[in-house]
């Protein structure tokens, strides 16, 4: 079993108090849930009830959970479970995603709109597992290990999905 | 990573679409959030978008108010949380129309239990309506459940589950259910914990009426009354298929940009239920989607993709067609049921996630299905 010391990964967030209250640590982290769920998803409206169940789940886990060294970890996950677990029945079978790209006619980094537009459609054709691997792994910079972790699987299967997803957006990119 | 062709493409835009994607703005039902939101609801059923609202939901079992009318049940109800139920006996037995009442406290929800309502001679009807008083709420019930042909429902118990949209209730609309005269009765209006102004636990007092129609001869059978009349109904030609939903739910689709979706999948879809608002929320709607596949196989929920959890697969027939049906239980919150259908060529895919909406119970979609039509048409 890999022991993973998230408080070093929690750098860009502020560091979680064991005995913080749980308004504070809703404000700290449901940013930071959005963004990865967002990521993950790719569908506002779902990535907001993924944020919000796992709040409710660590309101209701409060008692436990506030005795835990690291929630942020905690939150992660369970987050991040809910979005696969979520999507594993249905969405990844082709279910609808709503746009979620806003009109605005230049996107960030210089890209156009219609660029990213493109890129978020072949971004969203990875499998909801290969996102969620690219998201903590590629963009939050969590390890391997850390990502198995979160993602309850092997390291190896983060591997997989990660050189998967990354040689579809090569394809995808060689196509266009 | 390693390095490989248009990588510093691939790095790019990957970068642009997480920074767009870290720009937006959180929800309002996020940004809004606070503990004081959580600490002020009832924990199971808290979700903000939700607040002000009663909400009906299947299987959130907090409370049970039980009513009986006469000695036929032995034994006490399910066992509820931790507020105590009144049960007041009547002493009128296998009564025309009966009259129950019911008290008990509300946490987060509440159960009516009733049994031996005397719904009837064989073959009618049982119809079953409740009110009562919600926080100061006034809400009416009402189920119809048809009978089995050839057993009378005097002295046993009726058995109704499910969940009742809100709205549905205020308009009298069904919930059904499943009837199971082996098992018992149970009529379960569960209002989700999610309305705020329940700070603790409140006396819910109310009344359940139990009509009889009065006894028919055995020998006259008298068609169920179909809770499915009025409904909505879907009428996908491209999709060859049909069916009805209640006509407090809306629909989406049919959605037809499915093409862009992972494995190329060539959709027919529609999402259905009090959370369709658009195709992009399959999550708390009911969702058809149609496939040019002939495999049920690769269809299936896997256990590998459902650690730790239960998956029952059982066969089921509807419109003639010979599918199978998948039930996610015991999956820490997580709660999934597909059906799946093959027939004419295509591969008919009906999932609920039930974690996503609890206003929609497996019951629902049962009673959805029960309409599911494979019908010709454009192709």
């Amino acid at each position: 079993m890999v022991m993973i010391d998230y408080a070093s990964r929690m750098d860009s967030a502020p560091r979680l108090e064991t005995d913080a209250s749980f308004d504070v640590v809703v404000m700290r982290e449901k940013r930071r849930l959005f963004a990865i769920a967002l990521s993950i998803l790719r569908d506002s409206g779902e990535a907001e009830d993924a944020v919000q169940e796992t709040l409710v789940k660590a309101w209701k886990a409060w008692d436990t959970l506030r005795d835990r060294e690291k929630p942020s970890a905690w939150l992660t996950r369970v987050c991040v479970n809910h979005c696969i677990s979520k999507r594993r029945g249905l969405l990844s079978r082709g279910w609808m995603w709503r746009k979620e790209l806003s009109e605005n006619t230049e996107a960030p980094g210089g890209l156009m709109k219609a660029e990213l537009v493109d890129f978020d459609r072949v971004y969203k054709r990875l499998s909801v597992q290969q996102r969620t691997a690219l998201t903590l792994n590629y963009r939050h910079g969590y390890s391997v290990d850390e990502c198995a972790d979160l993602m309850g699987c092997r390291p190896g299967t983060v591997r997989s999905h990660l050189g998967r997803a990354l040689a579809n957006l090569r394809k995808e990119m060689t196509d266009d | 990573m390693t390095e490989g062709p248009n990588d510093q493409i691939v790095k790019e835009r990957l970068d642009a679409l997480y920074d767009h994607i870290e720009s937006r703005p959180l929800p309002s039902g996020l940004r809004d959030v606070t503990v004081s939101d959580l600490g002020s609801s009832r924990r199971p059923g808290f979700r903000p978008t939700l607040l002000g609202s009663v909400t009906v939901a299947a299987g959130a079992a907090v409370a049970l108010v039980g009513v009986f009318v006469h000695g036929s049940r032995t034994t006490p109800p399910p066992a509820a949380t931790p507020t105590p139920a009144v049960a007041t006996p009547s002493p009128s037995a296998h009564a025309a129309v009966t009259a129950l009442t019911f008290s008990g406290y509300l946490t987060g929800g509440m159960w009516i239990d009733t049994t031996s309502c005397a719904p009837g001679a064989p073959g009618t009807p049982a119809v079953i309506q409740a009110t009562g008083v919600v926080n100061g709420v006034n809400l009416t019930f009402s189920v119809s459940q048809s009978v089995r042909p050839d057993t009378s429902l005097d002295g046993q118990k009726l058995t109704i589950t499910g969940s009742q949209d809100p709205t549905d209730i205020a308009t009298g609309g069904t919930g059904v259910t499943n009837f199971d005269p082996a098992s018992g009765a149970t009529v379960a209006v569960t209002l989700h914990g999610a309305a705020p102004a329940l700070p603790t636990p409140e006396l819910v007092t109310g009344t359940i009426s139990c009509a009889n129609p009065g006894p028919t001869p055995a020998t006259t059978p008298v068609p169920s009354p179909d809770p499915t009349t009025g409904w909505n109904n879907v009428n996908n030609l491209a999709g060859q298929y049909a069916f009805k939903y209640p006509t407090t739910w809306q629909a989406s689709g049919p959605c037809t940009n499915g093409p862009q979706m992972a494995g190329g999948i060539a959709s027919q879809q529609v999402l259905v239920g009090p959370g369709a608002v658009g195709c992009g929320r399959s999550a708390g709607a009911i969702g058809v989607d149609v496939e040019s596949s002939t495999d049920t196989s690769s269809a299936l929920l896997q256990q590998s993709q459902y650690p730790g959890c239960t998956i029952t697969t059982d066969q089921v027939v509807i419109f003639a067609v010979t599918g199978t049906r998948q039930i996610v239980t015991n999956c820490q919150g997580v709660s999934v049921v597909q059906y799946v259908f093959v027939t004419g060529g295509r591969r008919y895919l009906v999932a609920l996630d039930e974690t996503a909406n609890p206003r929609i119970s497996q019951a629902s979609l049962e009673q959805v299905m029960s309409t599911l039509q494979f019908v010709a048409g454009e192709g």
